[in-house]
């Protein structure tokens, strides 16, 4: 009965009164620079800590074998091979050392340079006594130190890749950053390629990522506030955003949104992007992802939200309003009228992937009297010797594009061109020639495959196949009449929807003058930074010359 | 952000939709039955009286307390007795509304677009979104309209123009009077109705999220709505001389079928359909939640969606009731558009001149 909770609201009163969702400012106002929330009104929540997500274990002994051991039971060692202790005496002194690690999460010449080798050879007086903070200061210079009592901390900071001084008597470690494990280099994005501008996408390091961020914002007020989430696999996220520009409301609620997770594994960013959204049940994402450190930060400028996470090369901006869907870093250093044209182009290819195989089954089902008579003569032509529907003919096409679609992802390169032979055989010649299928069914799977990689996005990609079956459904039974009926519904629940306090849909509904949504205006016109996620500065550079006071005007909107 | 309010925008698309949409009906055929060649004329004097409708119901809620909806306030400045009963007056009249043009354009699919598709399955594929939609509320209602209303203006002034272009009467408008002058004066005030869907303010207004805002689109509302409806018309007379123009069931459909533009653009009747089919599910629901908050909030209900789908399930079964088409048609044309003004301009003012005299009183 899961599905009884979905539907009871249908039919049986429910009139509790719902607390309402989060909202970002009021769509009715005339934003102005610093009229926003600040820092000081809203009431700041910090990102989970490590804390948050391990169990207090108490405090290290100060007798280094009961430490040792406590580690050693900690990590199940002998069992878990990966623990490494090392005993060393300090200095030619009777003080007993250890250094305990993971082995592969450190770099081993790092380690011995700067802790093993200083340690070992140390000069100490006769009345040594062991204080951590002398240790740091005077012997561990190399890398970052810190030292702690708390057993929770150290235990963490081991599996982070640090390696751990215990040293007898002390009942303090000092926790030194070795890490050196193998990473990827900077490399070409994967799905978010462009001709003009820059060619490095996000690695799976989650410091090279914000490093590849700070590069490109060299401001004091770019903010990264670090986390951790995933009660197993304790992954750090990061929240960039700027403090000057970004709404204050919008960074709080990303907070609170990372701070409700209550989940395990977090493998990639995709998985926060599920349990941050507001409704993980949509077609339509409502998150943008990205794997360009360009996008992100020009996002970022323009007062969206970041979330980076470590080990995925997507970053995340919120809030994912869908003109941002058909939009593309490119379209920045291209000159207004090329980047005009091209999103018209992905526009136009957006709705021929929706729509174009049903219209065509309606139009050949039920409104044969739009085609001119010489098209539907020679379609006619064509069906003549197809034995099945035309609808089931565009189902089976669209089927078999799908698998050949997915089986092209899923095979391994070496036997990757097959594919193309296999499916352009089995989706043009043969399936024509068998007479299993008319040309111009073909044509238009054809064309709705290509439509459909023109939308920039992987995600909005997913929406519109799906979609399409539900479409080709419903013209196949009711006509243009289903299409409009369905596409009415899903519309409808696409504009009653919000992302991070803002409208889906906005600016087109509600309707907030923008230069930057289909079309994109000459860069000069690009004074003010969109009024639908309510920036604390609304205005992009600080003096304009001839600049209007009110947005709105600026952006063609209505005089009010 | 205030949610669940509009602005002017979508207030006013709203209104444009919900008025013009009786021209995808038959309309321009019911104008020139009645005033023959001077049916423009009916819709010019019914242009003339339809701001009576707004001030109407705008003194009626400024009469009522602080947000107060047309409902809320009427019984406000008529007792529960009395206002109930001119409450469930405004209930029986969106009611109609929804039943009515369900019928007739599920009518309309049945004959000329889908003939082997069954009525009911008609009416449920209308009503299933016309549910889903009123059940969203008045927010998605308003960002909906704005998404759709300038499609739907720009394809009626398409047809318009590519009719003409197809088909011109050049003494179309002869004789001025049409069916005769007491007539056609007498029927335009009557036909005052066709700006009865003007009730929605009633609505829309406390929804709005400024005040200063209503007049500007319930203003802007008239204004395209009055243009739409008087060039449908006298378009429609240019195109079809009066004997076809009083036979002719969809006048705009017809139009459309006549349309041809070279080889490659004729018998377009289907592209206009996509958005004629938007403009009435859109026109559905505005009153289908009109019905469902009139109820909701003469029951004291806090929110009107549980009843968006027993109202529904009413509606499908009134829509069963006319026996034909025609019959359908005449209830449009010999109720609701001859007695909506009571609805629209009569009860409204009786109840502003009630508030007035009531606030008199009290300063006595």
């Amino acid at each position: 009965m899961i599905n009884w909770k979905t539907f009871k609201k249908y039919i049986i009163t429910d009139l509790s009164e719902k607390q309402p969702s989060f909202s970002l400012g009021h769509w009715e106002d005339k934003p102005r620079d610093g009229t926003q929330k600040g820092e000081a009104d809203v009431k700041t929540e910090r990102l989970p800590q490590i804390d948050s997500l391990i169990e207090d274990l108490g405090t290290l002994p100060s007798n280094l074998t009961a430490s040792v051991d406590w580690f050693k039971l900690h990590f199940s060692y002998p069992q878990n091979r990966g623990l490494v202790v090392r005993r060393v005496v300090i200095g030619h002194t009777s003080f007993q050392a250890a250094v305990i690690f993971l082995e592969g999460l450190v770099d081993w010449a790092h380690l011995n340079r700067s802790v093993l080798v200083p340690l070992m050879t140390m000069d100490v007086q006769e009345d040594f006594q062991p204080d951590a903070s002398m240790l740091i200061q005077q012997f561990v210079t190399e890398g970052q130190v810190s030292e702690s009592s708390q057993l929770r901390q150290i235990a963490n900071d081991i599996l982070k890749g640090s390696a751990v001084l215990l040293v007898d008597g002390l009942n303090a470690a000092i926790i030194v950053e070795v890490k050196g494990w193998e990473k990827k280099a900077i490399d070409n994005p994967k799905t978010e390629i462009v001709v003009r501008g820059p060619h490095e996408g996000f690695t799976e390091d989650i410091q090279t990522n914000l490093s590849m961020i700070r590069r490109r914002l060299r401001t004091p007020d770019l903010l990264v506030e670090m986390g951790y989430v995933g009660t197993l696999s304790r992954t750090e996220i990061a929240v960039v955003y700027i403090k000057s520009i970004a709404n204050a409301e919008l960074v709080e609620n990303v907070r609170q949104r990372i701070a409700a997770i209550q989940y395990d594994y977090i493998g990639d960013s995709g998985t926060i992007e599920q349990l941050i959204e507001e409704n993980n049940n949509s077609f339509y994402p409502s998150i943008m992802s990205t794997e360009r450190p360009d996008r992100v930060s020009a996002q970022i400028a323009e007062g969206f939200v970041g979330i980076i996470v470590d080990n995925s090369p997507f970053a995340l901006i919120v809030p994912g309003h869908f003109p941002l869907f058909l939009q593309t870093a490119e379209d920045a250093y291209l000159r207004w009228p090329y980047s005009t044209f091209l999103r018209i182009v992905r526009t136009i290819g957006f709705f021929i992937s929706l729509y174009l195989p049903a219209v065509y089954v309606a139009i050949a089902n039920y409104h044969q009297e739009m085609m001119p008579t010489t098209l539907i003569l020679a379609i006619a032509g064509t069906r003549e010797s197809v034995p099945i529907p035309v609808a089931a003919e565009a189902f089976m096409l669209e089927s078999m594009f799908e698998l050949i679609r997915e089986a092209g992802v899923r095979i391994p390169s070496v036997i990757g061109p097959t594919i193309g032979i296999v499916g352009a055989l089995i989706l043009g010649q043969a399936a024509v020639q068998a007479n299993i299928v008319s040309p111009i069914v073909v044509i238009i799977t054809s064309t709705t495959a290509l439509a459909s990689y023109t939308i920039p996005n992987y995600n909005m990609q997913f929406a519109t196949r799906i979609l399409r079956f539900i479409y080709l459904l419903s013209a196949s039974f009711l006509g243009l009449i289903g299409i409009v009926m369905v596409s009415i519904i899903l519309w409808s629940f696409r504009a009653a929807s919000n992302s991070f306090g803002v409208p889906n849909l906005s600016p087109i509904t509600p309707h907030k003058p923008s230069n930057d949504t289909i079309i994109r205006g000459s860069i000069k016109k690009q004074k003010y930074r969109p009024i639908t996620i309510r920036p604390k500065q609304i205005r992009k550079v600080s003096d304009i010359e001839g600049g209007s006071e009110n947005p709105t005007k600026d952006q063609g909107g209505a005089k009010k | 952000m205030r949610i669940h309010h509009i602005g002017a925008r979508e207030a006013a698309a709203i209104g444009i939709i919900f008025v013009i949409t009786k021209i995808f009906l038959p309309f321009q055929r019911s104008m020139a039955e009645i005033g023959g060649t001077a049916g423009w004329i009916i819709v010019l004097i019914a242009v003339l009286f339809c701001p009576l409708c707004w001030w109407a119901i705008r003194g009626v809620i400024k009469n009522g307390s602080k947000g107060s909806t047309l409902i809320t306030a009427t019984e406000e400045i008529l007792g529960t007795f009395l206002g109930s009963v001119v409450n469930f007056a405004y209930f029986g009249f969106f009611f109609m509304i929804t039943f009515i043009v369900l019928r007739e354009f599920s009518e309309i699919l049945v004959t000329d677009i889908l003939p082997r598709t069954p009525l009911r399955i008609i009416l449920l594929t209308l009503l299933i979104p016309v549910a889903a939609i009123a059940h969203s509320g008045i927010e998605t209602l308003g960002r909906i309209c704005w998404l759709t209303v300038g499609l739907i203006v720009a394809s009626v002034v398409i047809m318009l123009i590519g009719g003409l272009m197809t088909h011109t009467e050049p003494h179309a408008l002869s004789p001025f009077w049409g069916t005769g002058k007491s007539r056609v004066l007498t029927m335009g005030v009557v036909k005052s109705s066709l700006f009865s869907e003007l009730l929605v303010f009633g609505f829309l207004m406390p929804r709005m999220r400024k005040a200063k805002e209503w007049g500007k689109a319930a203003w802007w509302c008239i204004a395209v709505s009055s243009v739409i409806l008087f060039c449908t018309t006298i378009v429609y007379l240019y195109i079809f001389p009066y004997p076809s123009a009083t036979r002719i069931n969809v006048p705009l459909l017809e139009i459309s079928r006549i349309i041809i533009l070279g080889r490659w653009i004729q018998r377009v009747e289907s592209i206009f359909l996509v958005v004629w089919l938007i403009s009435i599910v859109i026109k559905l629901s505005v009153a289908l939640y009109c019905t469902a908050a009139t109820l909701s909030q003469m029951m004291r209900l806090p929110k009107h969606q549980p009843l968006v789908f027993p109202l529904a399930i009413s509606i499908y079964s009134f829509a069963m009731l006319p026996p034909s088409v025609m019959t359908a048609v005449m209830w449009d044309r010999d109720l609701l558009r001859t007695y909506g003004s009571i609805f629209s301009i009569g009860l409204p003012l009786m109840t502003w001149l009630a508030g007035i005299v009531r606030n008199k009183w009290r300063q006595l």
